[in-house]
């Protein structure tokens, strides 16, 4: 009789263990800060943002109010914080250890870097590009090549590489121009050929286009990189930035020209 | 009659000299401001429609040129969450005003014809936006080049312009002590 009570005891304080919810705090990564449309009448003295925090592979859209509103916030995309995803709130701490919770205005499952849709391809394939100016750690017009590859979009060259988050690209925009064939001190001492050669040699030029990036560091600073491309190849580029989660103030359909 | 030409030659030569001097004198006790950090923000052209790879490349080689041209002070990026409440923080807003796209063909072909032109105004402020400096530069590029070569003639006077008028504080850039917590 005790050793079967004894049993029940053991059973009933073993049972909630299987009846909590398996709630711990998890990696999020902000990837949108948007200022919220509130209904007319709302609070007129804090402004309020729209944060989309992606936490695996489902984005959950919170509505913030800073205590001072100094406008950090809007510069927040790319931080990662751990946060505890309730049924209605999402639940962070911040520098200070202070807990918030946060109401989820919505939330939505997005495909995960395991599982690419079956429409956009990683561009694996490597694109001769040119460097024109910004790329961190390269020097303005360096030649190499650009893949998009694990979320990254990565340049390599002979004296290195380097690599910008998609999630963070603020705006993608592509344009056309073109450029001289023979290029470099080379094309410059051409121009000066005998008998007219020198401009004959400028009038061979080649088209590219080129891809224009700006997009957030980890402390919000904004930064911009130009590449030029062979043509007909930054579409493509951008189509798999923007599938990755690279935003663009110009759709895909709209071409931009320049020459 | 020989004398007195090469006499009064002489003394217009002194004078042209004397002025000049005291020109470069007073340019030279022009008092600069105190900054001990710029913060640059993204080039705006509201009134122009200026392609984005010129409004990145103005803004990048901006950026460039002000930390080589130095004077030792921090220069700090749009949106940059480490140069909110620093003291003596000069804030730089650049508006394109006049874009001229010329063409390298016609550079190459022509050698006279083809420049490439752009004009931005350019605002220095402090904290408080109250404007320290406001210039109109130009940057062009007229045989060499491509057409973005302009954007780096204009950032090397503008950076040029910066350090002409403000001079670095000897200590690093103080902040207050107040952070957001996202």
């Amino acid at each position: 009789m005790l050793k079967a009570m004894g049993l029940v005891l053991i059973f009933l304080s073993a049972l909630p263990t299987f009846c909590q919810s398996t709630s711990a705090y998890q990696v999020g990564t902000i990837t949108a800060v948007t200022p919220h449309q509130g209904a007319a009448g709302s609070d007129p003295f804090g402004a309020s943002y729209d944060v989309s925090v992606k936490v695996g592979d489902t984005v959950y859209v919170v509505l913030y109010t800073p205590p001072v509103d100094v406008g950090t916030v809007k510069y927040a995309a790319g931080r990662d914080l751990l946060v505890l995803v309730g049924e209605k709130t999402l639940t962070f701490h911040d520098q200070l250890g202070t807990g918030s919770e946060l109401p989820i205005l919505s939330h939505m499952t997005v495909a995960t870097q395991s599982n690419p849709t079956p429409e956009s391809p990683q561009l694996q394939t490597p694109i001769k590009s040119l460097a024109l100016v910004g790329l961190p750690g390269v020097k303005d017009n360096t030649e190499g090549t650009l893949t998009v590859e694990g979320g990254k979009l990565h340049f390599s060259c002979s004296k290195g590489a380097s690599d910008i988050a998609v999630v963070v690209m603020d705006d993608v925009v592509t344009g056309d121009d073109s450029q001289r064939v023979i290029r470099g001190t080379l094309g410059t001492i051409s121009r000066f050929g005998p008998y007219g050669s020198g401009t004959f040699l400028s009038l061979l030029r080649s088209k590219v286009d080129t891809l224009t990036i700006q997009y957030r560091d980890a402390n919000g600073g904004l930064h911009g990189v130009v590449f030029t491309v062979p043509a007909g190849t930054a579409e493509s580029v951008k189509k798999e930035l923007i599938a990755q989660g690279a935003h663009t103030s110009i759709p895909i359909q709209t071409e931009t020209s320049a020459d | 009659m020989k004398h007195l030409f090469r006499n009064a030659t002489a003394l217009c030569l002194f004078t042209a000299m004397l002025c000049a001097a005291s020109l470069l004198h007073a340019q030279g006790n022009t008092p600069k401001i105190k900054a001990s950090a710029i913060k640059v923000e993204m080039i705006q052209s509201d009134e122009i429609h200026l392609p984005a790879e010129f409004q990145v490349a103005l803004y990048e080689n901006l950026i460039q040129q002000l930390e080589q041209k130095g004077n030792s002070w921090r220069v700090y990026r749009d949106g940059d969450r480490d140069s909110a409440n620093i003291v003596d923080l000069v804030d730089l807003r650049s508006t394109v005003r006049v874009f001229k796209q010329g063409s390298e063909k016609a550079r190459d072909v022509t050698t006279v014809a083809g420049a490439t032109s752009i004009t931005v105004h350019c605002q220095f402020t402090d904290n408080h936006g109250k404007v320290l400096l406001e210039r109109d530069i130009n940057g062009k590029v007229r045989f060499f080049g491509g057409n973005l070569k302009a954007t780096y003639d204009f950032a090397k006077k503008a950076a040029t312009v910066a350090q002409q008028n403000f001079s670095a504080t000897e200590q690093a850039p103080e902040k207050l002590a107040f952070q957001s917590p996202i």
